[in-house]
């Protein structure tokens, strides 16, 4: 008995200190991340205006979801972010992932560490800055533009709207700036990783490519399951180079669920249906997280 | 893994079932902070939110009333009240110098103003609106948008019912901006009640030219207007060079000032541009001079005297970079005068004159100044926040603002002001004595001239509009980049249009 | 294939000269994709120090013929009239305030929690840590404005303490340093509990030391984002003597357009201080960025 009592004192004051160390963060977490959630998804159920101030509402149910389907703005922009990460994550992986293998087995180590350094310079600029530098190198004029006409195009595409190009220029550019991100966190994991199996290998006379494809690339696998969450959720959640580079056009051409979500919001002034499109966007990545998540954990245990 | 599941999903759960009483908390505090604000009515409804405040307002305007000409207006200690007026214009550009101006003439009377400038754009907006939702931030502010906008922030509860402040001061809006251009500013049941008072009158179908490149190619300045025709023909001999170099005949404004092109088709269709008739039920695309504007416009670019509106969107061209920078010879977006008139920002040095847009045929130009006067539009409404602490501060500077303190916006920012106090003269006089040699003064003067009491009410009822407008930039865009035909991009406008309005009155009936 | 340097030079000696061509030619090869990846940023500067009219010439002049640096003294209003500027020194300022004292804020609090995570044992331990990871999904636009209306409530609007106050859980930065602190291996903690240390003294003193990596990973990482952040200050800030650098930048390209030399300049100057900062803090990158990368 006493010895429970002991025991159940113990427990509490471990209890107790452990909630002590978490009290700043759970508070924030609670107040300026769960508390907002809330309020998101019970508004997406109601005809929220936002600018009548919060509790001015009418609950409507799943109307608003309703109407999503048959609203072509939605489905634009839903295929537009189902695009953009299945082509931006997968590329991006593979490009960084052969990158940080081959400068990290043939580059002169001094190099290596200058070009790492130089790769990882756009991830670490402000999307303001990269957008303005973008669509100056997208211009008629530009750099982009000249090199196709010095190839022998002779009206290349005006890339930022252009019904085709337009999103894959988009897609360049997030590509473009998370790359060093990528092969930084790849080149760390190689230096991670036992050596035993290369040796081996290198004794069966196995290629670089044999090597890179049979050991490295299933070796890295924690990694690669870390960069596509992580790319996936970054890329469904891309605002600012649309905002400033194309505002979603031509037509709906790079309109991506975030960026409808802001514009219904905050320029039609629906926030109950915003919150509908953003809550969608939640579960979607909810569903993505824990499918990728289960996939992992049962590799792990193979 | 399965337990991780299970225990996400009931987080999930958790959530959900929270969402109630997490909501119901916070608005419950919301509305405690905003009970000033939200007194009359916290729910819809613009007849009971009118009746009521009504109610309330007038219960405030009989110390109003008796103080019209109150000699203190700050605090019962001494100090002065500190109010912020919000607008989206640049301070240069006239308002430093308003403020500036009122400071001196108030400080003894207790008043303190300081000028905010905000976006006019979504961002800029949502922020205003935020701000004048949570108070505190904003007293007076300057609003753009129309009518639409104006009335959803009255629905929202943002803004003042300023009807008895108006009446205190013994102030005829009909008399001193014109009873045609009040008409679309009044709301209420019996359209008598009044939100704010429109300060600058602009007519869209004008347009800016480059006097000197006209004299250059022989071309006579149309004072008076010109048909398509002939503005084609001004055009092509406008257009020379080749690549980077090229000079345009015509920048539309595709991009940073697509109404201001739409509003071409304002001095011919006016009232029912967007919407087809007073109920606002159906759009207007489908009459035949929206074809044939479309056609031309299309006409322009294909030639090659107008610069394609893929590269104004995707250069971001704006006024500033093509037409100050002598690469277009002219432009849309009257809106935009300031920057004509600010040399010492964007250096130039040709003479601006405005002229007249062009109309489709000689049957639209009799009496040309009159058509244009037409579409009239009321602009830049300075309202007052629901929230404001110092509402008597806040009217009697609005009151002073509107009745002459916006002079330095006609010096610096090339706003005609709608108030008739101003006489043309005058308004002529301050932008000369400012713009120097940058602008036609006999041009300024047909333009500052347009007989305002002409004004025809527009269509005051509407749905979607912000909607339908992106529909349109959308359809137009997808037409003038060649990739869908008239007739496609006509029929698309139609249904899409009506489809926002019957999705949006179906939403208001519920 | 991992080798240290020394091997690396044992290596050499016995690589044929094949090997040594290929391992020059990939280095070229390599160096080139990198330049490819710092060349906007190389035009960037370049076109900074333009006169709009060469922004854009045929063909491009990397260097410029002529020095031009009136186009950041434009930014920043040095040698210009009484008209009023885009308060780029005011904004610089404030952009350094918020992001440094969020830094501080934010690393401190996820120090704290990451170890909670990671080494105490308490009841819903599992369920918080998943709700933790639930709010990285949650697209920040969606909660603006409750965010907002919480803010306005509590009389914040307008004031830094709006950005940073929010900064107090940064999610990710607490799920690095969890995986950080299960590397390091209990015994510590054993022995400094043995020597009668309270579970603060051990966090302070023993534990925190471990990940210093980490700690100045994420320290880099939150400057950056806090620095780079974008719609939180442009709705949260109204007045412009508050603005942070986002903001004044934004308001600079939407006026000054395709003014690309100002644009240019503007952009160049917000991004040196995260530069510098990322040049300080890249030693520690690899280690501290990759602990969760890793141990998946």
């Amino acid at each position: 008995m006493k010895k429970d009592q002991g025991r159940r004192k113990r427990i509490l004051r471990e209890n107790l200190i452990a909630w002590t160390f978490l009290l700043p963060s759970a508070v924030g977490m609670v107040l300026f991340s769960l508390i907002p959630l809330l309020i998101s998804l019970y508004v997406s159920l109601t005809d929220w205006n936002f600018a009548s101030g919060l509790g001015n509402w009418n609950f409507v149910w799943f109307d608003n979801f309703k109407q999503l389907w048959s609203d072509s703005w939605f489905i634009a922009s839903l295929k537009n972010t189902l695009i953009y990460a299945v082509i931006t994550v997968p590329v991006s992986l593979v490009l960084s992932l052969i990158l940080a293998a081959v400068i990290d087995d043939f580059c002169k180590k001094k190099a290596a560490g200058v070009v790492r350094v130089a790769m990882y310079m756009p991830h670490i600029c402000n999307s303001v800055a990269i957008s303005a530098v973008w669509m100056a190198l997208y211009s008629k004029y530009g750099p982009f533009s000249l090199l196709l006409r010095a190839l022998g195009w002779s009206d290349p595409p005006r890339f930022l709207a252009d019904y085709v190009w337009a999103l894959p220029a988009l897609m360049l550019v997030s590509i473009w700036a998370g790359l060093g991100y990528r092969v930084f966190i790849y080149s760390a994991s190689l230096t991670a990783l036992p050596r035993d199996l290369y040796e081996s290998a290198d004794i069966d006379g196995g290629t670089w490519f044999q090597k890179f494809r049979y050991i490295t690339v299933p070796l890295l696998k924690p990694t690669t399951f870390f960069l596509t969450v992580t790319g996936i959720i970054s890329s469904f959640k891309v605002f600012a180079y649309t905002n400033v580079m194309t505002k979603g056009g031509p037509g709906s051409a790079t309109y991506t669920m975030v960026y409808y979500v802001y514009t219904t919001a905050f320029k039609y002034n629906r926030m109950g249906y915003a919150s509908a499109v953003a809550v969608i966007l939640f579960f979607m990545l909810l569903v993505i997280t824990i499918i990728q998540w289960i996939h992992n954990s049962r590799d792990e245990k193979r | 893994m399965k337990k991780a599941l299970a225990i996400t999903l009931a987080a999930v759960m958790v959530a959900g079932s929270l969402a109630g009483c997490g909501s119901g908390g916070s608005s419950e505090t919301t509305a405690q902070t905003t009970a000033a604000a939200t007194t009359a009515a916290a729910k819809t409804e613009a007849a009971t939110t009118a009746a009521k405040t009504e109610a309330a307002a007038s219960g405030e305007t009989e110390a109003a009333a008796a103080e019209t000409d109150k000699e203190w207006y700050g605090n019962d200690d001494g100090t002065p009240v500190h109010i912020r007026l919000w607008a989206g214009v640049q301070p240069e550009y006239g308002y430093q110098q308003l403020v500036d101006n009122f400071n001196a003439e108030y400080a003894d009377k207790g008043i303190e103003a300081e000028y905010v400038m905000y976006k006019n754009d979504t961002s800029g907006n949502m922020q205003l609106e935020t701000y004048l939702s949570s108070g505190g931030e904003v007293d007076v502010f300057v609003g753009y948008g129309g009518r639409p906008t104006l009335l959803n922030r009255i629905e929202a509860n943002l803004v003042m019912d300023i009807t008895d402040y108006i009446e205190a001061y013994h102030f005829d809006l009909d008399d001193n901006f014109g009873k045609v251009a009040m008409a679309d500013w009044r709301f209420g049941d019996n359209n008598d009640r009044i939100y704010g008072i429109p300060t600058k009158a602009e007519y869209r179908p004008w347009m800016f030219i480059n006097e000197d490149m006209f004299k250059e190619a022989g071309i006579e300045i149309p004072y008076d207007g010109w048909t398509n025709e002939e503005f084609l023909a001004a055009a092509e001999k406008l257009t020379h060079g080749e690549g980077i170099d090229k000079v345009y005949g015509v920048q539309w404004g595709f991009d940073y000032t697509f109404s201001a092109w739409k509003g071409l088709m304002q001095s011919v269709m006016f009232p029912y541009v967007t919407y087809a008739d007073d109920t606002a039920t159906a759009v207007a695309y489908d009459n035949p001079i929206w074809k044939e504007q479309l056609e031309f416009t299309k006409k322009t670019i294909d030639l090659g005297y107008a610069i394609p509106f893929e590269d104004e969107v995707s250069e971001g061209m704006t006024l500033q970079t093509t037409f100050l920078q002598g690469k277009a010879a002219m432009t849309m977006g009257i809106s935009q005068m300031r920057l004509i008139l600010d040399n010492e920002t964007y250096p130039h040095d040709f003479m601006t004159a405005v002229v007249p847009g062009p109309v489709p045929s000689e049957e639209y130009m009799d009496g040309v100044h009159n058509l244009h006067a037409q579409n009239n539009s009321a602009g830049d409404i300075i309202s007052i926040a629901q929230n404001t602490p110092y509402p008597d501060a806040c009217f009697e500077f609005l009151y002073w603002y509107v009745t002459g303190g916006q002079i330095p916006l006609v010096t610096y920012g090339g706003r005609m002001p709608l108030y008739n106090g101003i006489d043309l003269d005058q308004v002529v006089e301050l932008t000369a004595a400012h713009a120097g040699d940058l602008l036609d003064t006999q041009s300024l003067r047909n333009y500052a001239g347009l007989d305002k009491s002409l004004v025809v009410n527009p269509v005051s009822l509407t749905y979607a509009s912000t909607e339908i407008d992106d529909v349109f930039k959308e359809e137009v865009q997808a037409y003038l980049q060649g990739s869908q035909d008239i007739d496609t991009t006509i029929s698309n406008l139609v249904t899409r249009g009506n489809d926002l309005i019957a999705q949006a009155i179906a939403a208001k009936g519920e | 294939m991992k080798k240290n340097a020394e091997e690396t030079v044992v290596m050499k000696k016995k690589l044929p000269l094949r090997r040594q061509a290929v391992q020059w030619g990939i280095t070229i090869v390599i160096v080139l994709i990198a330049a490819l990846m710092v060349a906007p940023f190389v035009w960037m500067i370049s076109a900074s120090f333009k006169m709009q009219k060469d922004v854009m010439s045929i063909p491009i002049k990397w260097i410029p013929e002529y020095f031009y640096p009136d186009n950041y003294f434009k930014v920043l209003h040095i040698n210009a009239g009484a008209s009023t500027d885009y308060h780029f020194i005011l904004s610089y300022w404030n952009s350094i305030k918020v992001s440094t004292i969020s830094t501080v804020v934010g690393v401190l609090s996820a120090l704290l929690a990451g170890y909670a995570f990671a080494k105490l044992k308490f009841r819903g331990s599992n369920v918080l840590f998943i709700l933790y990871l639930a709010q990285m999904m949650v697209p920040s636009q969606l909660t603006l404005i409750p965010r907002f209306m919480i803010f306005s409530n509590l009389g914040m609007t307008n004031t830094h303490m709006s950005l940073i106050l929010p900064k107090i859980v940064t999610v990710s930065s607490c799920f690095m340093f969890r995986q950080a602190f299960l590397g390091v291996p209990d015994d510590l903690r054993e022995a400094a509990r043995i020597d009668g240390a309270g579970e603060f003294r051990i966090w302070a003193q023993v534990m925190v030391p471990m990940v210093r990596a980490t700690m100045a990973a994420q320290a880099t990482v939150q400057f950056l984002e806090s620095w780079n952040s974008y719609l939180d200050p442009l709705v949260f800030l109204s007045h412009w003597r508050k603005w942070t650098l986002t903001v004044a930048l934004d308001q600079f390209v939407s006026i000054e357009g395709t003014q690309y030399n100002l644009t240019m300049a503007a952009s160049c100057m917000a991004i040196i201080p995260v530069l510098l900062v990322f040049l300080f803090g890249q030693k520690y990158f690899m280690k501290g960025l990759t602990v969760g990368a890793v141990k998946g």
